[in-house]
């Protein structure tokens, strides 16, 4: 039995556009292990490559076939390892969008994305959202914070795509938790306000 | 000397080790208590309270065994005593030419004692050492098992990892709850910077779309809702 069990009074909200805080905790979830993958694999190619003494290999091989030369120094610079990684972080939501709906962020925050007609996802829909991303972020983020004043908690990269991301839980808000955070963010503006006041009439 | 090994002879050495480790054991945790008492009684300055009537029953209890121990140590010394006093009087006749067979038989008989006594003695020191040795081992093989048992043993593993399925479950809902809390409460806050009305209720998705939040198995919610039985 669960230590948390309690009664909350709110409905669920399963199957309800999911909001700003799940999808960017879920976006945060994401990024961490892309990080640790790609991180891991660095480390890994950069120890093989060491053990295996492939420096030395490929220097004899530029010295012997010189036409090689631009090939293996693009292949070593960080350019070629920047595009790598695009690359894999591209592959890595594609797969897990078209394959699932959702990737393993989404999935621990209990968030899924899903056709705003509820068709099935197509590849190419599933690209588009991912390209949505940077059209999303071009204006200092504005495409994501479009997700809290939109009536169906789209940003720009869900209009892009026509997709909308629901929740897959019996999602409920924590009615304590709202009311001690109003509570501080009233308490807060009221200190704010009578202090302008008191140098106002000062 | 050699000893044979049987089963009572196995099991007494089993006997015997623990109990000498026992013993070990006790005497070692009695003098660290001791001391702790000790210094706790030490930095006490004054008494708890007054004098009760089970107090007087327990310091009783601790006079008593003293007296019982001078006493002892009292009945030893008058015994030597009248021990010496009794050889200094039954010596002349002790040393007789008329007691003299009864003599030599009595010395026969000490020195039968003296050699079974060593015997006993030498047969004591081997044996403690085995003992020691055999409960020693059978402690921590026994140790080990148990932990093998444990380790190996299914229901114990289902037992660990459900726990730990458990606790991680608990972390990701309750994450999630504080992410849905979340959501509510910084729209609440942005509708209130751009100046639009709160809202009173989340506009809901088509049907067709609500069916697709398919829930998972795993991840199932252990909050109640209205009406529902724990």
């Amino acid at each position: 039995m669960s230590l948390t069990r309690r009664r909350l009074p709110y409905t669920s909200q399963m199957g309800h556009y999911a909001g700003f805080a799940t999808r960017s905790m879920a976006f945060i979830i994401d990024m961490v292990i892309v990080s640790s993958i790609l991180f891991f694999g660095s480390w890994v190619i950069n120890t093989a490559l060491s053990m295996f003494q492939m420096d030395s290999l490929f220097n004899t091989l530029i010295r012997e076939q010189p036409r090689f030369k631009t090939t293996i120094n693009f292949i070593f610079s960080p350019l070629f390892g920047s595009i790598i990684s695009v690359f894999y972080i591209f592959l890595y939501y594609v797969f897990f969008w078209f394959a699932a709906g959702q990737s393993p962020g989404k999935a621990i925050m209990g968030i899924k994305i899903v056709h705003i007609h509820g068709k099935k996802l197509s590849l190419l829909r599933v690209i588009l959202r991912y390209l949505g991303y940077f059209l999303s972020a071009i204006p200092l983020g504005l495409g994501f914070l479009w997700i809290l004043i939109d009536d169906r908690r789209m940003g720009w990269h869900d209009r892009l795509a026509g997709t909308c991301v629901i929740y897959t839980w019996d999602a409920r808000p924590d009615e304590t938790f709202l009311t001690g955070a109003m509570d501080y963010v009233l308490s807060r503006r009221n200190a704010l306000k009578s202090y302008l006041d008191r140098h106002r009439d000062n | 000397m050699h000893t044979k090994n049987s089963l009572p002879r196995s099991l007494t050495r089993l006997v015997i080790g623990s109990l000498v480790y026992g013993y070990d054991f006790l005497n070692e945790r009695i003098t660290t208590w001791e001391k702790e008492v000790h210094t706790k009684f030490q930095m006490q300055k004054d008494l708890p309270e007054s004098p009760k009537t089970k107090h007087v029953l327990i310091g009783f209890a601790f006079h008593a065994q003293e007296n019982i121990h001078s006493g002892i140590n009292k009945v030893d010394r008058v015994t030597r005593i009248i021990g010496s006093a009794a050889e200094w009087l039954v010596e002349p006749v002790y040393q007789s030419r008329l007691l003299k067979p009864i003599r030599y038989e009595f010395n026969q008989l000490v020195e039968k004692g003296e050699i079974i006594l060593h015997r006993w003695a030498e047969t004591g020191l081997i044996e403690e050492e085995k003992s020691r040795s055999m409960t020693s081992s059978v402690f921590t093989k026994a140790l080990d098992q148990s932990i093998s048992y444990l380790a190996a043993n299914q229901e114990m593993q289902e037992l660990v990892q459900s726990q730990s399925a458990g606790l991680a479950s608990e972390v990701i809902e309750e994450t999630r709850e504080r992410a849905v809390s979340a959501d509510t409460f910084l729209e609440g806050i942005v509708r209130n910077i751009v100046r639009k009305p709160p809202r009173t209720e989340l506009p809901g998705p088509p049907p067709q779309v609500q069916k697709l939040a398919i829930p998972s198995r795993k991840w199932r919610s252990n909050v109640i809702r209205p009406g529902q039985d724990k």
